[in-house]
Order: structure tokens, then sequence, then C-alpha cells
């Protein structure tokens, strides 16, 4: 994440830790605790998990601080390791078994594109029902594409540090990113079709 | 422009880092196919809804606070 006008940088607080400043090591807790939390929480969908995520995660910081070669991606690297203790969570607790490949998604998305449920009105759109589809269909889109889609459009985070975090590249993340988002665009449109046909049923 | 190739740049086009003849090419491509607007309508509304699918979440500040003092410790014993 970028910094701030007049605040320490984070490549300044690594190596700060590095040298056992125990200030520092606040500070980068006061500064990431919140969005490592998110980031284990949207993961996982569990509160009490994604709080013991977020210490192993610090508790790594301690362990493995000094293996950072590049002091100036640290914030990249910490999202990597939660995102890795959050797949961790979830295969053990056997929450996630990934059912598709990456490849074998296949990329071309439904000829569905002549009903156009972006009219419908926010009700429709914003309901519990079409919230809890979405949530379900993120959830079982393949690891990869699954932790781009949150890290991007749950979490906001930019292509470039996606890339980082994962080790891959920006196309990379832009490709997974736009496949993700038309299997979710497919599957909205097969439920929203229901608000709109046959004739005379539903809204 | 294919469809195809209009519906593989709609992220760079929501992100505005397309040159503009680009941009007009799509435009232009979004006026002839209705099914490619349309696509890109509901891929558009397909991102904004999973942003709004996000819960308010926060580690509380207790939370923070025993993490920090674990930490500390935990950071000096370490040494």
């Amino acid at each position: 994440m970028g910094k701030k006008k007049g605040t320490i940088s984070d490549a300044i607080l690594v190596k700060d830790i590095k040298h056992g400043n125990a200030a520092a090591m606040e500070e980068i807790v006061r500064r990431y605790s919140n969005k490592v939390y998110n980031l284990a929480y949207h993961l996982t969908h569990d509160a009490s998990a994604a709080e013991e995520i977020m210490q192993e995660v610090f508790l790594t910081v301690i362990a493995k601080i000094n293996t950072l070669t590049n002091d100036a991606y640290f914030s990249t690297w910490l999202y990597r390791v939660a995102t890795n203790a959050s797949y961790g969570f979830l295969r053990k607790e056997k929450k996630y078994t990934e059912q598709t490949t990456i490849e074998e998604i296949d990329q071309e998305p439904s000829q569905d594109y002549e009903y156009d449920w972006s009219t419908l009105p926010d009700d429709i759109l914003l309901s519990e029902e079409s919230r809890t589809i979405l949530q379900g269909s993120i959830d079982s889109l393949p690891e990869a594409m699954r932790t781009v889609v949150v890290m991007k459009d749950v979490e906001g985070f930019s292509n470039e540090e996606i890339a980082q975090s994962l080790g891959v590249s920006v196309p990379a993340v832009k490709s997974r990113l736009h496949r993700g988002r038309l299997i979710l665009r497919d599957v909205l449109s097969g439920y929203f079709r229901k608000y709109t046909q046959p004739e005379g049923e539903g809204v | 422009m294919k469809c195809i190739i209009c519906s593989s740049l709609f992220q760079d086009y929501m992100e505005n880092t397309l040159s503009q003849d680009i941009i007009d090419e799509m435009n232009t491509n979004f006026k002839v196919f209705k099914k490619c607007k349309i696509c890109f309508k509901t891929y558009s509304l397909t991102i904004e809804l999973s942003q709004k699918i996000k819960q308010p979440c926060c580690v509380s500040p207790e939370v923070v606070d025993k993490l920090r003092q674990m930490l500390i410790e935990r950071f000096f014993t370490s040494r």
C-alpha cells in the first residue's frame, strides 16, 4: 500500500524491526492488522479464524522478517503470507477443496448476452438471495481466480499489489480477474433471468 | 473490432488505461452491437455487486492490543 506523506515508509520500519526495534513492530501491527484481518475474513468467512490467521501472520513476520530481501515489498509479502495462511486454514478445516482448476474453466462465457439485467431495481440486485448467490459463486471459483477476485473486487487492492503478493505477472492477474468476473456475470445472468421471463410471471 | 476483443478490454476500459482511439473503437462497438453493450453493462454491475457484498468487518482494538502485547513479548524472546 502506498506511503502517506510524513509517515515512515514500510521499508524503514522493516529495517528497524530487523535491528530489534519493537516500536517499529508495533507500528507495523497498527498499520496492517485490519488489512490482514479483512483479507483473511473475506477468504474464510470466519471471524475467529481471521483473528487466528492475523496472529499467525504477524508471528511469521517476527520469525521470517530477516529472510525478506527487498524491504520495500513488505506489504505484498505480508498479504501473501495471509493468503497462504487463509487457504491453509480452509484446507485444514476441509472447508475448501478445489473442484476445478483454472485451466479447466472454459474461457468462453455463456451465450447469455441478450438479457440486460442491469436495469433491474436495486431491491432485486442487492437482495439477500442475490448476495448469497454471488458469494457462493466467488467461493466456488478456483483458488487462483478466487484470490484475485477477492483481493481486487472485494478488498480493493491494485493489480500490481495482487501480482506482487501472489508472485505472478500483472497480465496473469488481469486474465484471472477477467475470467473470474465473466463466470460471476454468467451466474448472475442465470439467476436474474427469472425476473423477466416468461411473460406475465415474475417481476 | 470484434466483440471478443472488445470484451477482453473491458477491464482496461473501466480503469481508463486505454488510448483514445481504442476507447473510440469500443464505444462504436457498443453502439453497433447491442449484445456487447449488454455484456459490458452486466460485467461492470457484477463488479459493483461484488464490492457491495463486502461485509463491514474490523478487528476489535482489544484484539489488536492483545496481539501487540503478545508479539512484543515474542519479539524479545526470539532475539
